[in-house]
């Protein structure tokens, strides 16, 4: 009993360890690694096969080949061999004798120095020198012969080394010429070779100096930072960078590494942990052009780079007045970009005005202004509260009876003065101005009139010029417009003396800070929203997730990137736990992408860039001329 | 909001895996324990030898290899779970730490959720170093405590009722904390049931009362006059009901001495004191007993 025991749970300890081994062993990015060295392999097979095919087409490469081959066959042959063997003989021989020869030179020079000393060193004595004189001069003159010999047995070595090499010198010029020709398919087969022998590895990219980065991202995108991937008929994975020479030389992947600009988690080897849209990972990757959001860590303006994408959200956050409720370091305070409210009894049917304010995309398909979360009851108020306290005498002429007899000239008109260019009439024409096909449910003949002839006199910063209609050209444009009925519109009646719905409606519109885009009777405006610099740096706890922390139809994960996307395309996805004031401005999902691009851009001072790092225009007028020239 | 998923995601949570084991092991070694206890008593009562004394085990082998054989068996199978466990059940890492950013809900490590479950019902003082010191002291008195020379090289139940039932019982409320703090105490320390969502966003209604407060007293009257009653009712608690144990049960007096039976019943008192606190706590709210200016109980 004991011993099976024992014997069972060997075994099974022994196959836990090799398990153990075998899960530590086979990792994801081996196989990535081993499909893109097959791929290579085959490809660079493929180029080296079309270059011996191409090379073996060549006329000029067979001739030299072929002279190459004979010369080669020649001085491979056992004759000449023997002759090179011979004169190598010789030459060792001559060698040996200009060495003999130089030696017994130098020693009969040295010979000559310490005669010189002993000379001098008898002289000294005041003993004759006449002797050793004669020695001297006997020994200049054997020296003298000596350096002869030396000399002609140098001449005679230099002269038979010549005749060796000159007797090589045509296969050696052939040699070379083939050689030359045939580098490229010794470069490939090297390759091949080198590819066969690569081992599987992590290939990590180390930047201490920029906050101790490790990227690991080459391990499986084994192409990226090579040319000759850049086909799309290579997996996406092998795929040369795109723009490599701007993005990896450039910018070099050794100074910079990958997550710096796509963010996702460099030190991991698994894709989706890598890519980093997993719970607790702070910053997954980009999704395609949004990592333009980076360039922006460095780059403090994209003006002067091709960061489009960027540039785009940065113009849709402008155009949608995002500033008018939140701050942007370096954006400008939000414009009072729509009509103001302060004479708005005096133009507005209560019936439209709910319906607009409830959702101006009823009336307006195309509104500028977005859609605020509220109800019928909420807008009654709002209505009641700017059209009780407005003031409903605006304009020059009072009393504006249209005449449906002068429709037809109002037409005119309308096309004359080129109206169109900016209104259309249900949804034919430009979209400028609104559209003016139901207008008659909006506004009343009086406010019309008037608008049309001073258009300033209501709204002063308004877009729409003063095209100097005379009365009567109004009142035809008056009459013809007032054709234009919404039938459909929900009548709503407003009670204008009710204190208490317009307190309610007040207080809305404080909520919703109406204000900051249009001029109301006792509302200030102001940013009431939170701060967008830096929001992508923000601590996620901060963000208010509701109960939508995940539900991948939606999109939804806790994650700050998908709270900030999904609360600029449908701000009302975190709303099932605290309400939002945020409205929705009906962005298509390019736009919510670019918008989304550039709020992740906009950190701020949050960022941790070294300041080496920060791009450095090399001086302000340069670059200023630079942008001048775009 | 209840769901069986909940209840699945947080029982399958690779930090809560030990407390699973845990869970098995503590019914399976209490089982173990009394069939062999209740064994021995019933032998005991028949009058027989128990089961260490029967002629087969009062046999002597030799350790090595009738001891160390089964001992390296356990080895492997221990290291085959350890094995098997590190490799598909990866450690529980959560998001890069960030000092500004305590986790929700922030819990100890699991030996120590005991202790976090008392932080719940005394003062930080009293539940995180004095009652901590008394279980560490008392555990070291029990020799000295314990003199019953019955049961000395065999195991029973019936000789050692009272040492038995007052271990199991502050060894099952130290497991049942830990369980409780494992799997029912979610975000805020609030208190979950099985297979509830973990709602960041509870809201319990937690205002808490003093004893004084709960009697009426004002509480800007000084400290001394305020808690009187409490001072009583701690009195009666720690000295009259010594008293009447002593009286009731003369024998188990007379047994341990008076050194060891005051020892003994401070304890055991003390030991009390952590479920009594519970249950006033659930009943009446209330916080502490006794406000002084240094600490509460």
């Amino acid at each position: 009993m004991k011993f099976r025991l024992f014997v069972i749970s060997s075994v099974l300890l022994f196959v836990a360890t090799l398990m153990a081994v075998w899960v530590d062993f086979d990792r994801e990015w081996k196989k990535y690694q081993a499909e893109f060295n097959k791929i290579e392999y085959d490809k660079t097979k493929a180029e080296l096969d079309d270059l011996k095919k191409s090379i073996d087409s060549d006329p000029d490469f067979k001739k030299v080949e072929s002279q190459f081959k004979a010369s080669e066959e020649k001085f491979n042959s056992a004759d000449f061999k023997e002759k090179q063997d011979e004169m190598n003989k010789k030459i060792t021989k001559l060698k040996y004798n200009l060495y003999v020869a130089e030696r017994d030179a130098k020693f009969t020079k040295s010979t000559m120095g310490a005669l010189d000393y002993q000379i001098a060193r008898v002289a000294s004595e005041g003993k004759s020198t006449d002797s050793l004189i004669a020695e001297k001069q006997q020994l200049e003159s054997k020296y003298a012969e000596q350096q002869k010999v030396a000399a002609d047995a140098k001449k005679e070595l230099e002269s038979t080394e010549n005749s060796v090499k000159d007797s090589q010198k045509d296969y050696l010029a052939l040699k070379s010429q083939f050689e030359d020709k045939y580098s490229k398919v010794d470069l490939l087969e090297k390759k091949i070779q080198a590819i066969q022998k690569r081992p599987l590895e992590i290939n990590q990219v180390l930047v201490p100096q920029l906050n101790n980065t490790v990227d690991r991202c080459m391990t499986c995108h084994v192409g990226a930072n090579k040319d000759g991937f850049e086909d799309k008929k290579y997996p996406k994975v092998f795929q040369t960078h795109p723009n490599k020479d701007l993005f990896l030389v450039k910018h070099n992947v050794k100074d910079f590494g990958c997550v710096v600009c796509h963010q996702g988690q460099g030190l991991s080897t698994k894709k989706d942990k890598a890519h980093g849209w997993v719970e607790f990972w702070d910053k997954p990757m980009f999704k395609g052009k949004q990592v333009e959001a980076s360039c922006i860590k460095c780059h403090k303006t994209t003006d002067d780079i091709p960061a489009d994408f960027f540039n785009k959200g940065k113009e849709l956050v402008t155009t949608s007045n995002c500033m008018a409720c939140h701050k942007i370091e370096g954006q400008p305070a939000g414009l009072r970009n729509g009509p103001p409210l302060i004479q708005a009894s005096s133009k507005l049917n209560p019936s439209w005005m709910v319906n607009w304010v409830e959702n101006p995309r009823h009336y307006l398909p195309k509104s500028k202004m977005p859609t605020f979360p509220l109800a019928k009851e909420d807008a009654v108020a709002i209505t009641t509260y700017i059209l009780s306290t407005s003031d409903s005498n605006y304009g020059a002429k009072k009393n504006v009876i249209p005449n449906s007899s002068l429709a037809p000239q109002g037409e005119k008109v309308f096309a004359a003065k080129g109206c169109n260019s900016c209104h259309a009439i249900k949804g034919q024409g430009a979209n400028v101005g609104p559209d003016l096909g139901r207008i008659a449910s909006k506004t009343n003949p009086t406010w019309l009139f008037n608008w049309i002839k001073n258009p300033q006199s209501y709204h002063p910063t308004t877009i729409m010029p003063n095209l100097g209609l005379s009365d009567s050209e109004a009142l035809a444009v008056v009459s013809w417009l007032q054709q234009n009925k919404w039938e459909s519109l929900p009548q709503v009646q407003i009670d204008l003396n009710n204190k208490e719905l317009a307190d309610k409606g007040k207080k809305l519109m404080k909520d919703y800070n109406c204000a900051s885009c249009h001029n109301a009777v006792g509302l200030k405006a102001g940013q009431n929203a939170p701060e967008l610099t830096g929001e992508a740096e923000k601590d996620i706890h901060k963000f208010d997730f509701g109960y939508a922390h995940k539900d991948p139809e939606r999109g939804i994960y806790h994650l700050r990137e998908s709270y900030i996307y999904n609360k600029i395309r449908t701000p009302g996805a975190y709303n099932d736990f605290v309400k939002g004031k945020m409205p929705r401005f009906w962005f298509t999902d390019e736009q919510t992408s670019a918008v989304y691009t550039y709020i992740m851009g906009v950190t701020g001072k949050h960022d941790s860039i070294p300041y080496n790092y920060i791009y450095k225009p090399k001086n302000v007028e340069e670059s200023n001329e630079e942008t001048k020239g775009k | 909001m209840y769901s069986f998923s909940n209840f699945l995601e947080i029982i399958t949570k690779p930090d809560n895996i030990p407390i699973i084991l845990l869970i098995g092991m503590l019914i399976a070694y209490t089982w173990i324990s009394f069939k062999k206890a209740f064994y021995n008593d019933k032998k005991l009562l028949q009058g027989e030898p128990v089961w260490e004394g029967e002629p087969h085990n009062q046999e002597k082998v030799h350790t090595w290899p009738h001891l160390l054989s089964i001992e390296f068996i356990v080895a492997i199978i221990f290291m085959l779970g350890l094995t098997v466990w590190s490799t598909f059940l990866n450690a529980p890492l959560e998001e890069p730490a960030n000092p500004g950013v305590t986790p929700n809900p922030s819990k100890a490590p699991w030996y120590f959720l005991g202790l976090q479950e008392m932080l719940v019902y005394f003062d930080p003082w009293i539940a995180g170093v004095v009652l901590p010191t008394i279980i560490i002291i008392g555990l070291v008195a029990i020799p000295y405590i314990d003199t019953n020379p019955k049961g000395n090289g065999y195991y029973c139940w019936r000789d050692r009722k009272f040492a038995i039932s007052v271990f199991m019982f502050g060894w099952l409320l130290w497991m049942v904390l830990i369980i409780e703090g494992t799997f029912l105490r979610g975000p805020g320390w609030n208190f979950f049931m099985f297979g509830e969502y973990w709602d960041v966003h509870k809201v319990v209604p937690l205002v808490n009362v003093n004893l004084s407060e709960l009697l009426n007293i004002d509480p800007k009257t000084p400290w001394l006059l305020r808690e009187i009653p409490a001072l009583i009712l701690l009195g009666i608690y720690f000295g009259v009901i010594p008293l009447i144990v002593a009286k009731l049960n003369k024998k188990f007096f007379d047994d341990l001495g008076l050194i060891r039976y005051s020892v003994t019943i401070v304890l055991l008192l003390l030991l009390m004191s952590l479920p009594i606190k519970m249950v006033l706590r659930w009943v009446l709210n209330l916080k502490y007993v006794l406000v002084t200016p240094w600490f509460n109980i």
